[in-house]
């Protein structure tokens, strides 16, 4: 009976992880790929739930010669993002300042990594401390 | 002793919820230029705590076009060798590298050659449990579209999003980091054989060179999951192996940076100029190739 419990907690834990991950997956294929319009996503996938203060870092080579679109998407219950864009010694290249600002159109002077940071503004409500939403990030291309 | 062991499992299961490939934390950082040598400890410890992406097969694919190359008939992986005897993680890697021959093909407007590699995909995807994504409905689709080349580019990418985003739903986030893997050997095999037959491409060359900044995501990638020993030692390892050649491949920074005042789009990032020379390129094809090799039997 005991292992039954330890198993059922196990799974369950495991089944609330892959809901959140279904949950943004949907979110991000439903609400952000479709603003990337004419552009082709990458098919890299960067979906994370966060809540107040937490942020989200990765990093991707971006080509020369290529147009590039991120299209930044976050559920409602959070508030505005902070998007930006840093060259790989980190040096600041793109900043929204939370704004609003989800969507920044690109070149690159060459080819080179770039990280992409999205955070969560921190919240002084305790309430919405706790609060958790998916956050997206969609890449597109185009030449 | 019956709670302690409730709590050793209860911990064990969310440490397992809490594995996620794209890390959260607590930003606290400043937005500063590096300045100093001794913030470079720092700053390791930052890129490492970030998610490695690898450039899509498609991305490749696109650059080899633009590179000018004409569609090579003989450099694909035959679709017939599907039918091989291949474990898991070996299906995985081979539906990476015919997902990039797939995406030379579509890109290329072959459309025989696309219907024969998307059949080898489908298979493949069947196999490892991804028929969801593989399946009838999305070989409509791909037969309806065949003639549009746009339709098929975002057709393609978008099954391979649905591929990545469904195993990594099942907690199968190592057989995804596979198929990247194969994709990115594919791609890179493709470009090097590309570039044996116009040597005189520079952009080929240069497509080859930015390898550089890929390869490091990718070891960074395979090495966050649980991958078999066999894997490791035909896989992982050679394309270690390749790193301290890509590391020859030397970053030079030229004063004059790109302006970005004639265009309507914003050019963002540093100017950079990859030094390599052909003897570099000429290691690196013939260490992707024998990587290929083993990979495919």
């Amino acid at each position: 009976m005991k292992h039954i419990i330890y198993l059922a907690t196990f799974l369950f834990s495991l089944f609330i992880s892959n809901v959140d991950y279904s949950q943004c997956r949907g979110y991000s294929k439903n609400e952000c790929l479709p603003k990337l319009e004419k552009y082709i996503h990458t098919g890299q996938l960067n979906n994370v739930k966060l809540s107040a203060g937490e942020k989200s870092e990765f990093m991707l080579t971006f080509y020369a010669g290529q147009e590039y679109k991120i299209i930044v998407c976050a559920e409602d219950v959070l508030d505005n993002i902070i998007f930006k864009i840093r060259d790989s010694k980190r040096r600041l290249l793109y900043d929204n300042l939370g704004d609003g600002s989800l969507s920044f159109s690109f070149k690159v002077a060459s080819t080179q990594q770039l990280i992409i940071s999205l955070k969560v503004p921190e919240s002084d409500l305790e309430d919405l401390e706790s609060v958790e939403g998916c956050v997206s990030a969609i890449i597109g291309f185009k030449f | 002793m019956y709670n302690f062991k409730l709590f050793i499992y209860l911990c064990f299961s969310f440490f397992i919820c809490s594995c996620n490939n794209t890390v959260k934390e607590q930003d606290k950082e400043i937005d500063k230029p590096i300045e100093s040598n001794n913030k470079e400890n720092e700053l390791t410890k930052k890129i490492e705590d970030i998610y490695y992406n690898v450039p899509s097969p498609m991305q490749i694919a696109v650059l080899l076009k633009r590179a000018g190359v004409a569609y090579n008939y003989e450099l694909p992986l035959n679709p017939s060798k599907v039918n091989e005897y291949f474990d898991r993680e070996e299906k995985a890697v081979l539906l990476g590298v015919y997902g990039a021959d797939l995406n030379y093909s579509v890109v290329s407007r072959k459309n025989q050659e696309t219907l024969l590699y998307f059949k080898s995909v489908n298979l493949l995807g069947e196999q490892i449990g991804l028929s969801n994504v593989f399946n009838d409905e999305l070989k409509n689709r791909v037969t309806d579209n065949l003639d549009n080349n746009d339709s098929m580019q975002v057709i393609i990418s978008d099954a391979f999003w649905n591929a990545e985003s469904s195993l990594k739903e099942d907690a199968r986030i190592n057989i995804s980091a596979l198929i990247v893997a194969g994709g990115w050997i594919e791609g890179l095999y493709l470009s090097s054989e590309l570039s044996k037959l116009t040597p005189e491409n520079e952009k080929i060359k240069m497509l080859i060179a930015e390898q550089k900044y890929s390869i490091t995501n990718l070891i960074s990638l395979l090495d966050s999951y649980d991958i078999s020993d066999y894997t490791k030692e035909i896989l992982i390892n050679p394309i270690k192996n390749l790193e301290p050649l890509f590391n020859k491949i030397k970053e030079e920074f030229p004063s004059n940076n790109v302006s970005s005042e004639d265009t309507e789009i914003p050019i963002i990032g540093t100017n950079i100029v990859l030094s390599y020379s052909d003897e570099i390129l000429d290691s690196i094809s013939f260490a992707i190739a024998q990587i290929r090799e083993e990979i495919i039997h």
